[in-house]
């Protein structure tokens, strides 16, 4: 209780008390000597006055030792409980500052009570307390971790006639989603505490159920923002600060920590889904049945044999979305206002019929035992091949290769077009254009192909025999200002295909390559390359926004595939063209798997995330050429709030440009969300999302009871369990009591100067 | 006889007569002064005087009968004289260690003038203004017992024997008046003027007794009660170790806090001692050495004046 008095400015204090006895020492050493005559008149006044000199000497003495034990107590900020202070402050006005923990894992079941009840109860106890007990006025404000910054009750007065109000809010408190991040929560807490204060002191209450998560931050626990510092800052500020555990030690937990497509997602594909599935719980788990659901068809079920403790499980389950129907028979040949893609509902969820009772022991958190995933499912991927070198034949045009993708299962839509045809196409009708043996285009083309590649699209650059360096560098390469990010020198190797060389491959695996590396890297190092492009690339280039995933063993070790981000695009240029003139790659095994994940690569990172974080904003893209700036939201409650889609940013590009951006903040609520678009033509387009529950909130695992002790949350916090906390009186709380300590201070400088002055004038 | 306050103080000032190494100039210096501070000359007043008238009485000399008083009032009156009377004057001073105290070495705030310093100017200064009146002069030093003792004479080189001895002489020994006081009023026969110099360091029912030996012998006593001022005001600040000279005792003490009862204590020792001196009929003069000496000069002349009335 009075743990202040282990201060160092203790320590220092009783040595600073010896100060003046030493002072009074050493002055005792430092005399004159005068020889006297009158020594009997000397003897006369000192056996008249010694005892008197000695006493006031004394208690000036002990007045100076007082001071310098003052002024050591108060750089100690010493504290004592309210009730020995109380009689010092007579009955001051206190302001209840209640911080209530309301994520998510307070919904843990106990006893089929779910925690936060507990904390609704205990509060509401404690508020009744207050108003019952206190004689004076107190003030009553509660927080949430959920919404900080935004108080549930802000200063209310607290009486008896108030009491009943305050407890039915508590009472309609419901627990949310979020994760608790106390840095955050306890900061603000803090910042309203050290806030002035007109009359009275506050004391601070904060319900926690002190999962180590919480509060122990793994990256750093000891700065100024960690939340056992923020909670000791806390306890500096208030005259009470009492931290009360109202969480179990033994909560057992099971979560479905992801779900997520292995893939690109395109009808009549299959599609993995893996889901991840983590026991948080001290005991093995076994015959965990895991379903997954994609809107409302028949469930596919999975087992997992058993999970360990603190051990992840992964399943997949494979599906297959069918191809989207056409949405509006009266648009039938109207592409362009067919949606781009269908949005599905994935809901992953564990069988909690199928652990049985001690099963269901080992999971008493529900909402994390069911994931949701929003998939958004093309009919197609749409491919442009543009061929610079057609022919005929089709086994000797440049596209052969790429055009034997397009098979079924594949989810590709290829079109070939010439390079003239190149010029006029609709560029907004693909996702993907290879420019096979090609090195020009109208500038106009040039310019609106970087727009939409800035936009998201996705070009791959192929040259052959057909392409002139100075051509293709002045059309695509201009310096570094254009989209290739390498300018091409000179056609070598051996025509005769007498001499080749052949790929190295990056350590850092691009994704294209991912598959083919992991099953038989060799294979695909192995491919001859009998004649390529030399070029030059700027070495400055590589690593920031450009990659050399592929490259070739030849002198200069030339690149032979380059990745480079282009806005919100890719660019990627070969040194080698997509037929099998210079190469046998094309008509290798390794081939199309590589083709195909640059593919789903190129659509993928251009692709829109559908899943938001809950307690996080929802942004989307919005294509002004295509659709209203207006844009709605239904939330899972089916709740519509709408917004209006802005520039990415202020630049002056990025309020010309067509790509805006719409945010709806506040996305705490689990469940799918539905954002609706409208085409100018005024139909709708649905794009769909899913809140995710932040997976830290599924450990409950308890801070150590060791970690609790010691210095953790300085000595001025006190910690209690709901059951202590019905045992404390509710004025209870620490009291600083330096400014008291001033005034004593104060008091014996004043008396030492006074008693100095009088009595050296007296003698 | 005036009495007031001499103008010519500065010639008295201790700071002056300390440059003044030899005593018998130091001494002329102090009377010379003083005398020339004086509305009227002393020297002038000594012839024979006026005093008062009486009836004539058979027996008394006719030359004295007031013929102007008789011619006008048909009635014979005696004109009264003071006359002029050969004084022997002992000059008793005190060489005990207390008198050492004001000397440069070992002394509080000390100009370099102890208490014996001033007492024998003083004494010295006494000695030449009664050589000047044709006084006879006598000396005795004295500690605990009679150290020296020269009689009385008017001749200059017994005044220069006199201030030789003063010199010379260095307080060495404790003080006690009761024997050197019983040998003295026993060997000075002659009624006559003895002037004690003293710090008095004795009790003063001592110093009654002691005192009380000269006035059976119908001696006139005054007594120059020499102070340091250190002593009279005691003002010493920091902590001090105060040792005894006469006495074998030390005190280590912080003399702000013991400053008003020394003062008290002084207060009464002075009170007694002057009470004492009452009661024996004998002129107290209290000498402060940070003083001129002029007072102590005043005070003689006083005292002649009174003394030359008794004695007639």
């Amino acid at each position: 209780m009075l743990s202040w008095l282990l201060n160092p400015w203790m320590l220092l204090g009783g040595l600073a008390i010896a100060s003046p006895i030493l002072i009074h020492l050493l002055n005792k050493r430092r005399f004159k000597i005068v020889d006297w005559a009158a020594m009997d008149f000397l003897f006369e006044a000192d056996k008249k006055n010694r005892r008197r000199v000695q006493l006031e000497n004394f208690i000036l003495l002990f007045l100076r030792c007082l001071a310098m034990a003052l002024i050591a107590l108060m750089l100690a900020r010493p504290f004592l409980p309210s009730s020995i202070t109380g009689a010092l402050q007579q009955a001051q006005k206190l302001e209840r500052v209640i911080l209530i923990d309301d994520s998510l894992s307070q919904r843990v079941l106990n006893n089929s009570v779910p925690a936060f009840s507990a904390i609704k109860d205990s509060a509401k106890e404690l508020i009744q307390r207050f108003a019952e007990s206190d004689k004076t006025e107190d003030w009553l404000t509660v927080m949430l971790t959920s919404n900080p910054d935004q108080p549930l009750l802000a200063n209310e007065p607290l009486t008896r006639s108030t009491v009943a109000s305050l407890t039915q809010a508590i009472d309609d408190l419901e627990c949310s989603d979020k994760v608790a991040d106390y840095s955050v929560s306890i900061g603000e807490l803090n910042r309203y505490v050290s806030g002035q204060r007109e009359t009275g002191g506050r004391v601070s209450y904060f319900y926690s159920d002190m999962r180590e998560r919480d509060w122990v931050n793994t990256l750093d626990s000891d700065t100024e923002s960690s939340p056992n510092k923020l909670l000791t800052q806390v306890s500096e500020n208030t005259i009470g600060c009492f931290l009360i555990d109202i969480g179990s030690p033994n909560d057992q937990n099971l979560a479905i920590t992801s779900v997520r497509p292995e893939n690109l997602q395109v009808a009549d594909k299959v599609i993995p889904f893996n889901v991840q599935v983590t026991n948080f719980g001290s005991q093995t788990v076994n015959q965990v049945r895991v379903l997954l659901q994609v809107d409302d068809g028949q469930p596919d079920y999975e087992v997992i044999a058993s999970i360990a403790p603190n051990q992840t499980a992964e399943l997949s389950f494979r599906y297959v979305f069918p191809t989207q129907s056409d949405p509006g028979g009266d648009l039938l040949g109207d592409e362009s206002n067919k949606p781009r893609f269908a949005n599905y509902k994935v809901r992953a969820e564990i069988d909690r019929q199928s652990l049985g009772d001690e099963g269901l022991l080992a999971d008493q958190l529900l909402e994390d035992s069911t994931a949701l995933y929003a998939s958004r499912v093309k009919d197609g991927i749409s491919v442009l091949l543009v061929d610079g070198d057609p022919s005929a034949a089709s086994e000797r045009s440049e596209t052969h290769y790429l055009r034997s993708l397009d098979v079924e299962g594949t989810g590709l839509e290829t079109e070939v077009v010439t390079v003239s045809e190149l010029e006029t196409v609709s560029l907004s009708d693909y996702e993907i254009i290879f420019l096979c043996n090609v090195d020009e285009a109208s500038p106009d083309r040039v310019k609106s192909i970087e727009q939409w590649v800035k936009d998201g699209g996705a070009l791959v650059v192929m040259p052959g025999n057909r392409v002139r360096a100075s051509t293709f560098n002045g059309t695509f390469y201009r310096d570094g200002a254009g989209l290739s990010p390498l300018s091409l020198v000179s056609m070598v190797g051996d025509p005769t295909m007498a001499k080749w060389v052949n790929f190295e491959i990056d350590p850092q695996t691009h994704p294209s390559l991912q598959v083919v590396v992991d099953s038989d890297s060799a294979s695909l190092s192995n491919v001859d390359v009998f004649s390529w492009w030399t070029s030059e690339l700027p070495e400055n280039m590589i690593g920031n926004t450009v990659q050399v995933p592929l490259r070739l063993n030849d002198e200069k070790n030339s690149p032979a595939m380059v990745d480079r981000t282009f806005g919100l695009g890719n660019v990627i240029v070969f040194t080698i063209p997509g037929d099998g003139d210079w190469t046998m790659w094309p008509s290798s095994p390794t081939y199309p798997p590589v083709m195909i994940d640059l593919i789903d690569y190129l659509v993928g990172s251009g692709g829109e995330q559908s899943t938001v974080d809950l307690g996080g904003s929802l942004n989307y893209p919005v294509d002004m050429s295509a659709y209203e700036s207006r844009v709605a939201l239904r939330n899972p409650d089916n709740e519509k709030v709408e917004a209006v889609a802005k520039p990415v940013n202020d630049t002056k590009e990025a309020k010309t440009s067509v790509l805006y951006k719409v945010d709806f903040e506040g996305i705490d609520k689990s469940g799918f969300y539905d954002l609706e678009l409208t085409r100018h033509t005024g139909e709708k387009e649905k794009v769909l999302f899913a809140s995710a529950l932040d997976p830290r909130e599924g450990n409950l695992k308890r801070l150590a009871a060791s970690a609790m002790e010691g210095d953790f949350f300085g000595d001025k916090v006190t910690f209690l369990s709901s059951t202590e906390l019905k045992e404390q009186t509710v004025s209870g709380g620490n009291t600083e009591i330096w400014l008291q300590l001033l005034m004593v201070l104060f008091g014996a400088l004043m008396l030492e100067q006074f008693l100095g002055y009088f009595w050296g004038k007296k003698r | 006889m005036s009495t007031s306050e001499p103008t010519g103080t500065k010639y008295l000032d201790s700071k002056t007569l300390d440059k003044i190494k030899r005593l018998d100039v130091r001494a002329r210096v102090v009377v010379e002064g003083f005398i020339t501070g004086q509305h009227r000359s002393p020297y002038n007043g000594f012839a024979i005087e006026f005093a008062a008238h009486r009836e004539y009485a058979p027996g008394d000399d006719l030359r004295h009968i007031d013929w102007k008083v008789w011619s006008k009032t048909d009635r014979l009156y005696i004109k009264e004289y003071e006359e002029e009377t050969n004084l022997k004057c002992h000059i008793i001073v005190d060489c005990s260690k207390s008198m050492r105290y004001g000397e440069a070495k070992g002394s509080g705030t000390s100009d370099g003038w102890s208490k014996f310093d001033y007492a024998a100017t003083a004494a010295a200064s006494l000695g030449y203004m009664m050589q000047q009146q044709q006084d006879s002069v006598g000396m005795v030093l004295f500690s605990d017992k009679i150290d020296k003792n020269f009689k009385t004479s008017s001749h200059p080189s017994h005044m220069k024997m006199l201030f030789h001895e003063l010199e010379k002489t260095e307080p060495a020994k404790t003080t006690d008046v009761s024997d050197p006081f019983l040998q003295l009023a026993a060997q000075i026969r002659q009624r006559g003027m003895v002037a004690i110099f003293s710090d008095l360091f004795i009790d003063p029912d001592e110093l009654g007794k002691a005192l009380a030996q000269f006035r059976l012998r119908r001696h006139e006593v005054v007594v120059f009660h020499v102070m340091h001022h250190d002593e009279l005001e005691f003002p010493f600040q920091d902590n001090t170790l105060f040792k005894g000279m006469e006495v074998d005792a030390e005190l280590h003490t912080e003399p702000r806090a013991l400053r008003k009862s020394y003062m008290e204590a002084v207060e009464r020792y002075m009170t007694r001692v002057k009470k004492v001196c009452a009661v024996a009929g004998i002129d107290h003069v209290l000498l402060d050495t940070s003083k001129p000496l002029d007072g102590m000069l005043s005070s003689y002349l006083n005292f002649r004046a009174k003394s030359r009335r008794k004695l007639v």
